[in-house]
């Protein structure tokens, strides 16, 4: 079952153009993993996917779970099981994270007609997954991300990820920052969302990640396309040969 | 411009154009004294309300000297020149004829009072606990209410049970004539009859107004609640309010305001005065709604207020909280004169405003005492093309030793045609004096809004959940059922804004 | 508004002499001056400073000798010095670097004159800058050529001196685009002798130029001063303004900077330590008129004896100036308990895209500081002169040269020492 579909997707900045004709097809069960240096739209692509203002589609189509993605506003996608994990998670002082994660469970429960959740069942399922990530309840109680060190934003997002059930994780530089026991800890949280009727995107810089999060297949993004595609063996050829090498083989 | 931009403008068009949830009118009788002022209209007010002698001498003497002041101009508002002999000083419903023939029998009960009026409150959203507590149907609350419907009190509950742990808590008329001595002590002795402009009109021409009285030891064993509206067209109101708190008493006081739309601006010049005396405690909370006027700036009320607290004894404590979110122009400093050693002042402040509304309002801790502590926390959020000022002084006189002052302002601007100003004033006279100010002015970012977006949190709750989180320190300090009903006021007044 | 009228002594000076503004400005300001006559204590621009020393006739000296100088030549001796006595211009050098043209206000064409009387009044009714526009006759003209980069610091030493007429001078300074210069303003008296400045400075900075301005009151405890500034930034142009007032029976600085174009950039120190009976008062306007603008502004008081030391600083931003950065913080030490701090740090802001916050504290000497100091066997006096040195150097070190810094410290440090054996 087709989960995302993007043909030919141009887009640009002002009149900087950042992607020049994507094409990439994600299916249930599946897990891809977007590498690519510095630059290559690693990031305007997952940006694009969840709906940020300040980026013109210019060309192609993106189709998630058979509707138009393009058309549909950033909280639509969310609440349509597209989640978007930052790469630079943004601090909301005064909000607390418990009070975001219970609003953003409620909107997604709310899209597919459901009540709100009950009080007693969320905090039940919530303290299960801050152990799971490693953190502490205390996280819970502080403004979304306020104050947080790299890797507790990283875990942070892993956390809402995991609680919300995403039909599709769109991952951007999850990896970045991340000491190994960090990195255990987020690949591990990753690895619980794999399913068959769940696709995950890695976008990572590093084959680091790789190691714990085995993709299916690995695409190599550069100058706003993909320029080469393989399995997990082209990761770790990259890592061996560096991006260089293989740019060259490409063009 | 960017397309990020142009979204923004719609958003804020909408938000301008989002209409005043409680604008309706009631029709009742009035007993109107004709617009003018002048001496005569002042012994007309204070013989319809059957005063006793020294009261009608001391609005006298106010408003000779109100003759000789001229409005204030340093505030950070605009508006035309008032014409005070275009406003009428008196209007009370029908009803209230006969309370101001003080040998009348006043309602008894809510079936004496007029159905419409009740009906307004009931518009209104205003909880009038004794109907439910009359019918049987709900258990009482413990919230006591002293509605005021334009200038007479109508009605006041819970007198029994306050009665009985020895609380008054009754209309000012009342308490001029079943406490004159009482009234005669405390009555202008926070706020003197000339303190200002406002305060002197006030004090020659106000109608009604509520009196607590906490004597020794008492804890007052419920909320005291008071709800002031305008109704009638054309007539200034002019509430004044005393709140005494004898040695080692407790009392809470909700205020909480919304009026009916009018064309016209509409003046309101209150005056609270609180005396808290050794050990005592008073805590006193508003939630301001009153019409704001609309979108085009046209109509709303001016809300020229003084509200003073005396921390007249040792170890007493005044905190002020109030969420402003009506009213055309707001111009309202309540203050503490932290006077006993040992005494404390607090302020929380969340002022919202929207269109073309301004807000000049801020709080006044002026040390005297040894060890005095204030403590001002002021949040402003502006809308729209309005103005948000706050402006705070912080006097620290030669006597008080060893105070302290905290005062935290920040200003959350939503739109880029309004402002957002700090104006904090700050006096050391002692040596051991600490203060410390701080103030931020920001705006919500577009990332935080999208990170939420991205989480499937509509525009709206994502912005409403920012604006509560950045009020959450003043919330905070709202008795329960006042926060719940600050926070759905934020968002009515927030509708469809954008960061 | 409540205005005490012109005092006759004043009004009688009006007309002594020939005006440097040019006919409708000076005529103008002559109506104003008479019409709104002296702010009080009920204006809200003057609620902590009382020109009550104005009313009357200033006392005629018993001594009519000049005053010393600075002595900013021992260290600086490169400088250019100008030197005004009693608010005449007495001394202005012929030899000059490239780029620098000195026209004493006297020798001003109308078009020079113009541009030095064109600041308009920023608060209401300014009687004292009407006052200087109506009988201003001394001043200079400085005009630094595009490009220049003046290395040796501008001198302006203010030798005040009692004058029949109060000292009305007017200079103007205009930094030529990319140009670079320093100008000092020093202002001394001889102790006992009370005398009155009323001046005002206009500079104009064109695109890229940078300006670095220190105005330095020193000795002289009778002194009375009234002066403003008013500066204006074209584009990426710079502005340093560093204000140390130490001297005075008192001193009200305005300091008015409007930022009318975009990467410009304005810094506002300053430091005042009133005491005897000092009243030592500076007010900063700063407007960020154009997006993309940043400022810093730092003023600390140290208030001891019976000074009075007070700050008030606005920073204004424009309705479309985005982007702006404004910073400001104003820090108070009072030393004494006949001593006084007023400050009022205001933030008045239009537009929302910016980032701004001050901060603002008034506290005494740190006690764990000085406990520490004491317990390493310094005396008290001696704990307290070096934190309140320490404090003050927070903005002393911001002075342009290490030879100013020392210079600067090492005066600092002899008047507390002067206070401390008393």
């Amino acid at each position: 079952m087709k989960l995302l579909e993007i043909k030919n997707l141009h887009a640009k900045i002002g009149d900087k153009p950042i992607l020049r004709g994507i094409n990439l097809c994600i299916n249930a069960g599946e897990v891809h993993a977007i590498m690519g240096p510095n630059g290559s739209g690693k990031s305007t692509l997952c940006q694009v996917l969840g709906g940020r203002e300040g980026f013109e589609v210019t060309e192609g189509s993106v189709t998630y779970d058979g509707k138009n993605l393009l058309e549909l506003s950033t909280e639509e996608r969310a609440t349509a099981g597209l989640l978007l994990g930052f790469q630079h998670p943004v601090e909301i002082p005064g909000v607390k994270n418990i009070y975001l994660l219970k609003e953003a469970l409620n909107a997604q429960r709310a899209a597919r007609g459901l009540d709100e959740i009950d009080t007693f069942a969320f905090m039940k399922q919530v303290r299960e997954l801050t152990k799971t990530m490693g953190m502490d309840d205390a996280f819970l109680h502080r403004g979304v991300n306020a104050g947080f060190s790299g890797g507790e934003k990283k875990r942070n997002e892993i956390l809402q990820m995991l609680l919300l059930q995403p039909k599709l994780a769109l991952l951007d530089e999850t990896d970045s920052g991340l000491d190994i026991d960090a990195l255990k800890v987020v690949s591990e949280g990753i690895n619980m969302l794999r399913g068959a009727d769940r696709g995950i995107v890695l976008v990572t810089h590093y084959q680091r990640l790789l190691s714990y999060v085995e993709p299916d297949f690995v695409h190599i993004l550069y100058k706003g396309k993909i320029i080469k595609s393989g399995d997990k063996s082209l990761a770790l050829q990259l890592e061996a040969e560096g991006y260089q090498d293989i740019l060259e083989a490409a063009s | 411009m960017t397309e990020q931009h142009i979204t923004e403008q719609q958003e804020i068009e909408h938000l301008m154009q989002r209409e005043y949830k409680y604008g309706f009118t009631t029709d009742i009788e009035q007993d109107i004294i004709p617009p003018g002022l002048n001496e005569d209209v002042i012994r007309l007010i204070s013989a319809k309300k059957n005063e006793p002698e020294f009261l009608l001498e001391w609005r006298l003497k106010a408003y000779r000297h109100w003759l000789t002041m001229t409005p204030p101009t340093w505030a950070h508002v605009h508006y035309p020149p008032i014409d005070y002999q275009a406003l009428s000083y008196y209007a009370a419903p029908k009803t209230a004829d006969e309370l101001a023939e003080i040998e009348a029998s006043k309602p008894q009960s809510l079936d004496e009072v007029d159905p419409k009026l009740l009906e307004t409150y009931e518009k209104l959203g205003i909880p009038l606990h004794e109907r439910a507590v009359l019918a049987g149907v709900v258990q009482p609350s413990n919230v006591a209410v002293d509605a005021v419907f334009d200038s007479v009190s109508v009605t006041t509950t819970f007198k029994a049970k306050l009665a009985e742990a020895g609380v008054i808590f009754c209309s000012f008329s009342e308490a001029v004539h079943n406490h004159p001595d009482l009234i005669k002590k405390y009555l202008g002795t926070v706020v003197p009859a000339g303190d200002n402009y406002y305060a002197a009109l006030n004090s020659a021409v106000f109608s009604d107004g509520s009196f607590v009285f906490v004597p020794k030891g008492v804890r007052c064993p419920m909320e005291l609640s008071t709800y002031f509206r305008i109704n009638a067209k054309n007539t200034g109101q002019f509430e004044r309010t005393l709140i005494v708190a004898e040695e080692g008493a407790h009392v809470s006081y909700l205020e909480g305001c919304t009026a009916p739309q009018r064309d016209e601006n509409q003046l309101h010049a209150a005056v609270v005065e609180l005396v808290a005396l050794d050990d005592a405690t008073i805590k006193y909370s508003t939630v301001q709604n009153w019409y704001p006027g609309d979108e085009e700036g046209k109509g709303g009320i001016y809300n020229f207020v003084t509200k003073r607290g005396d921390a007249r004894g040792a170890r007493s404590k005044i905190t002020w909280t109030q969420v402003e979110a009506g009213s055309a122009i707001t111009w309202k400093y309540p203050s503490c004169i932290l006077r006993g050693d040992d005494s404390v002042g607090e302020f929380y402040s969340v002022a919202v405003s929207n269109n073309y509304q301004q807000v000049d309002s801020g709080t006044k801790m002026i040390h005297l005492g040894k060890r005095t502590r204030s403590t001002i926390v002021s949040k402003s959020i502006s809308a729209g093309h309005s103005q948000n000022a706050y402006r705070g002084l912080v006097h620290i006189a030669k006597s008080a030793d060893d105070a302290r002052n905290y005062t935290q302002c920040d200003a959350l601007l939503i739109g880029d045609r309004n402002g957002a100003h700090t104006f904090p004033y700050i006096e050391a006279k002692n040596s051991t004096a600490q203060i410390e100010h701080e103030a931020t002015t920001s705006k919500i970012s577009d990332d935080q809004i999208f990170y939420l977006q991205s989480r499937g949190i509509s525009e709206e709750n994502a912005t409403n959940m920012i604006v509560n989180g950045f009020c959450k320190e003043v919330f905070n300090e709202l008795p329960m059922e006042f926060a719940v009903e600050a926070q759905a006021l934020l968002a009515v007044s927030l509708e469809g804004s954008v960061g | 508004m409540s205005r005490a009228p012109l005092p006759e002594w004043l009004v009688s000076t009006l007309d002594q002499q020939e005006p440097a503004a040019p006919g409708e400005i000076h005529t103008t300001a002559r109506v104003q001056v008479v019409e709104w006559g002296l702010p009080t204590l009920r204006d809200e621009e003057w609620r902590w400073t009382n020109l009550r020393a104005l009313t009357r006739p200033l006392p005629k000296p018993q001594q009519t000798a000049t005053p010393e100088g600075s002595g900013l030549n021992a260290i600086l001796p490169q400088a250019i010095f100008i030197r005004f006595a009693g608010g005449k211009l007495v001394e202005c050098p012929g030899e000059l670097p490239d780029g620098l043209r000195l026209t004493p206000l006297r020798e001003a064409d109308l078009d020079q004159r113009a541009a030095a009387f064109a600041p308009k009044a920023v608060t209401p009714n300014d009687a004292l800058l009407a006052l200087n526009t109506a009988t201003a006759a001394e001043g200079l003209i400085i005009d630094i050529a595009a490009n220049a980069d003046i290395k040796p610091p501008i001198v302006l030493e203010f030798l005040d001196a009692p004058s029949e007429t109060a000292a009305q001078t007017r200079v103007l300074v205009r930094c030529g685009p990319h140009s670079r210069a320093t100008l000092i303003e020093t202002a001394t008296g001889a102790d006992g002798v009370t005398s009155w400045r009323n001046s005002v400075l206009v500079a104009a900075l064109a695109a890229n130029s940078q300006l670095t301005h220190l105005s330095l009151g020193l000795d002289g405890d009778a002194r009375l001063l009234t002066d403003r500034s008013f500066v204006t930034l074209a584009r990426d142009a710079r502005y340093r303004s560093i204000n140390i007032q130490l001297g005075g029976q008192l001193v009200r600085r305005e300091i008015d900077v409007n930022i009318t174009d975009t990467g410009a950039h304005c810094d506002l120190f300053g430091l005042m330590m009133p005491r005897a009976k000092q009243v030592l008062d500076t007010h900063t306007r700063l407007t960020h008129g154009a997006a993309h603008t940043t400022s810093d502004e730092r003023y600390q008081v140290i208030a001891d004896e019976s000074g009075r030391g007070i700050f008030k600083g606005r920073i204004l931003v424009a309705q479309d100036a985005q982007k702006i950065e404004a910073y400001q913080s104003s820090r108070n030490l009072l030393l004494s308990d006949s001593a006084e701090i007023d400050t009022k740090p205001e933030l008045e802001i239009y537009a929302d895209d910016v980032k701004c916050s001050h901060g603002a504290t008034i506290g005494r000497l740190d006690d764990e500081a000085l406990y520490y100091l004491q317990s390493r066997g310094i005396s008290t006096a001696n704990a307290r002169k070096l934190l309140i040195a320490g404090f003050a150097q927070e903005i002393v070190d911001l002075l342009v040269t290490p030879e100013l810094v020392e210079w600067m410290g090492g005066i600092i440090s002899r008047r507390l020492e002067r206070q401390n054996a008393q």
